[in-house]
Order: structure tokens, then C-alpha cells, then sequence
């Protein structure tokens, strides 16, 4: 009699590296305590506080930007993504390639069904090295029906997830982790159009790296990129993100937090790991940082994943909020015993993981007040604004502002260049518009993240043909 | 490290010893306006974007240096730091075009437009070649079949670090100084005449140090009148400032005599101006009142020279205060 799969495993037998408690009682009671520290100087020494948290915010700003300019510089060379011709792929032929496992989780989307099976048909490998699974929740009738109703081809299954909480991706996930027949194993989400050669390329990536090098992750864009303008600006920052920011971090041999799909793993170092984190929104994020913690690296391989941009604002707002609370979730999990993570990770890596993980929410976060302060001085100059920037932090804070901001359009830029996307260039321009989109997806994550924290706000896709 | 890093790496730090050594700080001026800056005076926001001459990125190099260091190690640790910088940044920009030109790569077409970005605020000597090589930038796409069809991506790439960083300035003049041109105006023919007739006459033999004309003015105006407030105009008083702490000396970079009447009323105002020659003929205060160290303006009587600079007080109606203890001081004796 075979073992049923358990989903939560992660949560069961590591707690400490589950999000399925958000805060410990240590971190409530240290995140109390902050808020009541701030309020309480607020109250008696106003304009000293303000001061202090805007000289801060100043330094930290200071320190996003120049780490950007280091990923930057990281992606200029040439270990930051590994690189497989079309000759490179045909010297390996004939050999034996590896059984590949393929998890596609889909939830209530049965019209992109025809079209992930034809490019999972597609593929470039061989059919019989091919092991496919549909996850698909096990009350979800339209994905089923659709399903059954197509002709699957031989390695190509349907796998039911039993409804249960927390109902999200990574429980379905690790499922089919625990039914995968693949030496390596790869993610894709239900509208992905992987290109033909992926899976070959990851097996040479692996076969081709160091033993610790345990994850390959592809680089995400989209189909539908020019679609509208909020469709232009993902698809401008998808671009930095994957093509030229993550081969940065991984040519600084930094914790990587992973894309939602198209990451391809050695399946016995997945199971090693527990899989994902069932109750993690971003579950991606996380098991990145857990490969960084157990030793493990992450490298980029130079292969797309075509995706759907989500291009209308409600859906958008509700996918970045469950990405920007997924970020939350993933920071205090890590920081609940920040020591042990410093030696797990090192010094370095922590301070990666501080850049990126904390980093992206204090930006949607303080950004607004910022804003807000900078509108206010721009109308109204208020006398008192010499109070609360002492001249050093002005400066820096002019500075921030100004190329700043600049530093990170012009990295939207450069995206849009590196993928040939010239025509979205313009777009990129008004990137500060989609900031503040994100900052309002921030409030909403850090507010959700207290009174939802396992709400998984699903993204509806409809396909390219839609 | 291989040979070529090294050298890339050793030659502009070589140069930057051999500048430093020679000559300091490449802008005398910048203790004067970081110490303004630190204080978070006015005049210390002006002085940072006012002046073509003496450019913002230059003072915010140097500023933690003024914040955190004692003068004499500021000025070596900054002067070492700034034309490594300068060096480094012009490299960057000529070997980045150089690259562009040959291999048509993207990583140096942007390295050129972010190197002339940052020398572009680093000042007016380096402005015209800034200029010259970032234009070019998306015309020496034309060079290579696979960026030749991409012009519009390299106008976006090549010219827009360079535009922001001239808009920004511009903006933060309109925002701090009213007039978002400020910091170019002394780029007129008049200007930069007077500036070629200063540079190829020879430096004044026996010149006396700043401080002690400061320190003179201070006791002359100490003298007349206990209400003596004294401005010290332009960049030059900056550098003059630098180490003085006397409350009578207030730095001045945009000068508006009406106002400052009007907001230091019932003080007697004097001004001290500083002699034409070498970089302060493009102080803004010749370009305003181009005679004004000869003549001095409507309602500036000239009090006194001291050194290379002239004192002017402020010619303006007593106010009430003031008569009312001229009468009593009359009436006692």
C-alpha cells in the first residue's frame, strides 16, 4: 500500500520554515513593540522622529540604488546566465536523455488547457522521457471536464488535488512533487508557451554546473506584451527582472528569488527541501531562499517562457498584492531567527536577501510617503520641511529622487532594449505610474498579510488565442 | 586580476594621486558650500546647483567628507576622491564611445551616456565634449548591420541619461534659484570676455589672505554699528567662509537687494564683493551688476577695501527702532 502524499509536509516537520504561523509570538511581540517605540517618540519629540525615520529611509534608499547598479554590473558578465546553442544541444544527440517531470497546476482556467497541452507537446524532448502532470483541484469541473474531453498523449496525466486548506498552488504542487517520476522537474503555469528547447537546455545546464546548482530558472516574458500600456509596463519590467537583474544576482552567486514557473529542479533535491511551502503566497520567493539556506545555488539559463501579462488593473492590483504579501510572508519566515539565517546564508547572501526580499516591500511601502512629501515641498514649501531634511540628508535625498528613480526606469529601459522590445521604450518612461500601482498593491499586501495572510487571489488567464 | 584591469584600475588612481598632490581640491570653493549644505542654509542649496562652474556632483562627492571628516583629511581624502572620479568618468565615457564605435555593443553605449550623464555634473569643463559624444551616440549605430536599424533605441539609451541630468538641473534651479536657466547664465559673451581678460593677466603679487579681510571687515563694520549684518557674495565668499564662524558673515549666491532690505530691515547691511578675477568673474553678481566692484550698485556706497575684496554698505532708511535710540542716545547726552 502506497504512502499518501502529504502537501503540508514542510509545515509538519519544519515549522520554523513554513509560513503557516505568519509571526511567531517573538516577532508579534518585537513588532509591537517597534510600533509603540515609534508612536511613542512621535509623540513626545515629533520632528526628532520624523527626522530620524526620513534619514533612514534616506540611507536605505541609497543602498537599493547602489545594489542596483551592482546587479547591473553582475549582468554585464559572463557567468551571469548559462548559454546553450542549437549546436550545442545537436552535439549531445543521439544520448539518453533524463525523464523530465512537468507540473502544470490549474485552477478553474479550462481554456488555456488546449493550449499548454500543444506547447507541452511541443517540446523539443523525447516524448517517452516526458512526465506530465495536469493538477488540477479535485472540485474544479469546467478544467476537469475540458481535460478528459482531449486526447492525452502517452506520459501525459491528470492528477487530482483533494480540495483541502489552505487551497493554493504549492499544495498542488507538492502533490504532483510526490507522484513525479523525473529525475528533473519543471513548473509551468497554465497559459505558458515554453520555448521547444527548454528542457534539454536545463539538462545541460545541470549536467554542465557545479553538484550544488539545484535550480535553473528560465526567463519569463510575455505574449500579449503590446496589448495596452499597463501590458507594456510588465512586460518592461519582467524583462529588467529576468533578463538582466536575476542573471545579476546569479553571476554574484546570490540567493535568488525564484519566478512562479518555468524553474526547473533536480527533483531528489526538491524533495530534500519538502517541496514548497503550501502555505507561502509566494511560494517561489520562499524556496529560492531555502535552496540559498541549505547550500544549494540557483542559476539562470538563457531560455523564454512566454506568458500572459495581466493587463487589466483590478486583476493586476490583486496579483501584485498576493506577490507583495508573499514577500512578507517570506521575510518574517526567514527573520525569525535572523542569526541562523546570517550563518546559514553568510553575510553576503543575507544582505542579498535583505536587499531583495525586504527591499522590494520598503519601497512599495515608504515610496508613498515620499511622494507625498515631495508634492508638498514642490507646492507648497513649507517652512518647516529645513527641519526634518538636515542638509546631508537632503542632498542624499535629492539625490535618491532624482537618479534614483532614474536609475531604475533607465533599468526598465535597458530590459525593453536587451529583449528587442524598442517599441515599448516610451512606455517604460512613465514606469513612476506603475510604481505608485504597486505601492497600492504594497498597503494592500501588508494589510492583507495581517488579516488574510493564505488568501490566494487567483489570476484568471485566457490564453494567447484570447 | 589580469594585465588590463590592472591597468584600468591603477591609471586613473596614479592620476588622481599625482592631481591631488598638485593641486588639492579641484574646486576651492566646495568646503565653503558643503559646510552650508551641512547647515542646511539656503545659500548652501543655491551654491549646490547655481553654477555651471562649480557643479552639484562634484560638492555631493565631496560632502560626506566635509560632514564626517576634520578639514585638513576631508580635503585630502576628497581631493584624491573627486579626481579619481573625474579620471575614472572620463575614461569610462572616451573608452565607452571608442567601444561603441568598434563592437556596437549595448553595455558600452550605456556606459558612455551614464559616464557623460556624471561628468556632465561634475562642471562646464566638461560639458562641451559631453555633449559632442553623446549626440553622436546613436549616429555611430549606423556603424555595425545589427544596430543599424535599431536608431530609435539608442537615441532613448544614448541621450536620455544626459537630458535627465540637464533637466534636473534645470528644474532644481527654477526650484531653488527661480530661474531655471541660473546656472548657465554666466555662459554670456560678457562673461566669459571679462573671465579670458582675468585669466591672461598675472596673479596680483602680496595678495592677502581671505581670512585676515575678513576678519578686517568684521572689526570695521563692528566699529560703526552694533545692527551690522555683512554678505559675503558669491562662490568666492563661500571659500572665504569656509573656516569662519563669526554670525556677523552670511553667504550670499543670488543677490536681490530689495529683498534683503526688506527681510533684515533695521540692520545695517553690508556687502562685501569680491574682485573679478579668475573663476569669480562668472559669480552671479557680475553678470547682474556687472560694475558692481567698481561702482556698486543702486544704494551700495563703497565703504572700504580690504584685500581683493571691496565692502559696500546698503544705503536704506532708518527704521523706527532705530530712531527711537538715536533720539534717546540724544537726549541722554
Amino acid at each position: 500500500m502506497t504512502q499518501e502524499p502529504d502537501p503540508l509536509e514542510l509545515a509538519h516537520k519544519r515549522p520554523q520554515w513554513s509560513a503557516v504561523r505568519p509571526l511567531t509570538g517573538l516577532q508579534k511581540a518585537g513588532f509591537a513593540l517597534a510600533v509603540a517605540a515609534v508612536a511613542a517618540s512621535a509623540w513626545f519629540a515629533p520632528v526628532a522622529t520624523a527626522r530620524y525615520a526620513i534619514a533612514v529611509c534616506t540611507a536605505v534608499y541609497v543602498a537599493l540604488m547602489l545594489y542596483k547598479f551592482l546587479i547591473l554590473h553582475g549582468a554585464s558578465t559572463p557567468k551571469a546566465i548559462l548559454r546553450f546553442s542549437p549546436e550545442d544541444i545537436r552535439a549531445q544527440e543521439p544520448r539518453e536523455w533524463p525523464v523530465f517531470s512537468i507540473l502544470v497546476p490549474m485552477y478553474r482556467e479550462p481554456e488555456t488547457l488546449p493550449q499548454i497541452l500543444k506547447a507541452l507537446r511541443e517540446l523539443d524532448y523525447p516524448a517517452d522521457r516526458k512526465d506530465v502532470q495536469f493538477l488540477l483541484e479535485a472540485d474544479d469541473e469546467p478544467t476537469l471536464k475540458a481535460a478528459a474531453a482531449l486526447a492525452m498523449p502517452p506520459g501525459f496525466r491528470v492528477t487530482r488535488i483533494p480540495p483541502s486548506f489552505p487551497r493554493t498552488k504549492p499544495k498542488a504542487c507538492n502533490i504532483g512533487l510526490a507522484y513525479a517520476k523525473g529525475d528533473y522537474l519543471v513548473i509551468y503555469d497554465a497559459e505558458d508557451i515554453p520555448e521547444k528547447d527548454q528542457l534539454k537546455k536545463a539538462v545541460l545546464a545541470f549536467e554542465r554546473s557545479p553538484g550544488n546548482v539545484v535550480c535553473v530558472q528560465s526567463r519569463l516574458n510575455f505574449y500579449n506584451a503590446t496589448q495596452n500600456l499597463l501590458a507594456n509596463w510588465f512586460t518592461a519590467e519582467y524583462s529588467a527582472w529576468y533578463d538582466l537583474q536575476l542573471p545579476g544576482l546569479a553571476a554574484l552567486d546570490a540567493v535568488i528569488p525564484l519566478g512562479g514557473t518555468s524553474n526547473h529542479f533536480k527533483t531528489a533535491a526538491l524533495r530534500e527541501l519538502m517541496g514548497w511551502d503550501a502555505y507561502n503566497v509566494t511560494e517561489d520567493c520562499d524556496l529560492g531562499i531555502r535552496i540559498g539556506r541549505l547550500g544549494y545555488r540557483t542559476r539562470m539559463l538563457e531560455t523564454t517562457t512566454w506568458e500572459e501579462a495581466c493587463c487589466r488593473f483590478g486583476p493586476w492590483i490583486k496579483q501584485r498584492t498576493r506577490w507583495q504579501k508573499g514577500y512578507i510572508q517570506t521575510w518574517f519566515v526567514h527573520m525569525r531567527n535572523p542569526f541562523r539565517l546570517l550563518r546559514e546564508l553568510g553575510l553576503v547572501n543575507f544582505l542579498h536577501y535583505q536587499m531583495l526580499v525586504g527591499g522590494v516591500v520598503f519601497s512599495a511601502l515608504v515610496n508613498p510617503v515620499f511622494w507625498l512629501l515631495t508634492l508638498l515641498w514642490f507646492c507648497f514649501q513649507p517652512a518647516g520641511a529645513d527641519l526634518l531634511f538636515p542638509g546631508p540628508v537632503f542632498a542624499l535625498g535629492a539625490f535618491c529622487l532624482f537618479f534614483g528613480n532614474f536609475v531604475f526606469v533607465y533599468v526598465n529601459l535597458l530590459g525593453c532594449c536587451a529583449r528587442k522590445r524598442d517599441v515599448l521604450m516610451p512606455s517604460a518612461l512613465l514606469t513612476p505610474l506603475y510604481w505608485a500601482m504597486m505601492s497600492y498593491s504594497g498597503w494592500r499586501a501588508f494589510i492583507q498579510f495581517f488579516r488574510a495572510p493564505f488568501v490566494w487571489e487567483k489570476t484568471a488567464h485566457k490564453g494567447k488565442s484570447a | 586580476m589580469n594585465k588590463t584591469r590592472l591597468i584600468r584600475f591603477f591609471t586613473p588612481v596614479l592620476l588622481a594621486c599625482a592631481a591631488a598632490f598638485l593641486y588639492g581640491l579641484p574646486d576651492a570653493a566646495l568646503p565653503g558650500i558643503c559646510k552650508e549644505l551641512v547647515a542646511g542654509t539656503t545659500a548652501g542649496r543655491q551654491a549646490l546647483v547655481g553654477s555651471c562652474w562649480h557643479a552639484p556632483l562634484s560638492t555631493l562627492i565631496y560632502l560626506p567628507f566635509a560632514w564626517a571628516l576634520p578639514p585638513v583629511f576631508a580635503e585630502r581624502a576628497g581631493s584624491f576622491l573627486l579626481w579619481w572620479f573625474y579620471f575614472a568618468a572620463a575614461s569610462t565615457l572616451l573608452a565607452g564611445f571608442v567601444g561603441w564605435c568598434i563592437n556596437g555593443k549595448t553595455g558600452h553605449l550605456v556606459r558612455t551616456a551614464s559616464a557623460g550623464a556624471l561628468l556632465l555634473l561634475c562642471g562646464a569643463v566638461f560639458i562641451p565634449v559631453v555633449c559632442v559624444l553623446v549626440l553622436l551616440l546613436p549616429f555611430a549605430g549606423f556603424f555595425h548591420r545589427e544596430t543599424r536599424r535599431r536608431f530609435f533605441a539608442w537615441v532613448f539609451l544614448g541621450w536620455l541619461p544626459v537630458g535627465y541630468a540637464a533637466g534636473v538641473w534645470i528644474l532644481l534651479n527654477a526650484l531653488i534659484l527661480g530661474d531655471g536657466l541660473f546656472f548657465v547664465r554666466s555662459l554670456n559673451r560678457e562673461t566669459l570676455r571679462r573671465y579670458k581678460v582675468a585669466q591672461s593677466q598675472p596673479q596680483r603679487a602680496g595678495r592677502l589672505p581671505d581670512a585676515y579681510c575678513l576678519g578686517e571687515a568684521a572689526k570695521y563694520v563692528d566699529d560703526r554699528t552694533e545692527y551690522g549684518r555683512i554678505f559675503v557674495l558669491g562662490y568666492a565668499g563661500l571659500r572665504a567662509l569656509a573656516a569662519n564662524v563669526n554670525p556677523l558673515f552670511t553667504p550670499n549666491l543670488d543677490l536681490h537687494l530689495d529683498s534683503i532690505r526688506d527681510a533684515y530691515k533695521g540692520q545695517d547691511l553690508y556687502f562685501l564683493v569680491p574682485r573679478p578675477q579668475g573663476l569669480a568673474c562668472t559669480e552671479s553678481v557680475f553678470w547682474r551688476y556687472p560694475d558692481i566692484y567698481t561702482h556698486g550698485a543702486e544704494r551700495l556706497l563703497f565703504a572700504k577695501s580690504f584685500g581683493e575684496w571691496h565692502l559696500f554698505q546698503l544705503v536704506q532708511a532708518p527704521s523706527q527702532e532705530q530712531l527711537d535710540e538715536w533720539k534717546r542716545s540724544r537726549n541722554n547726552k
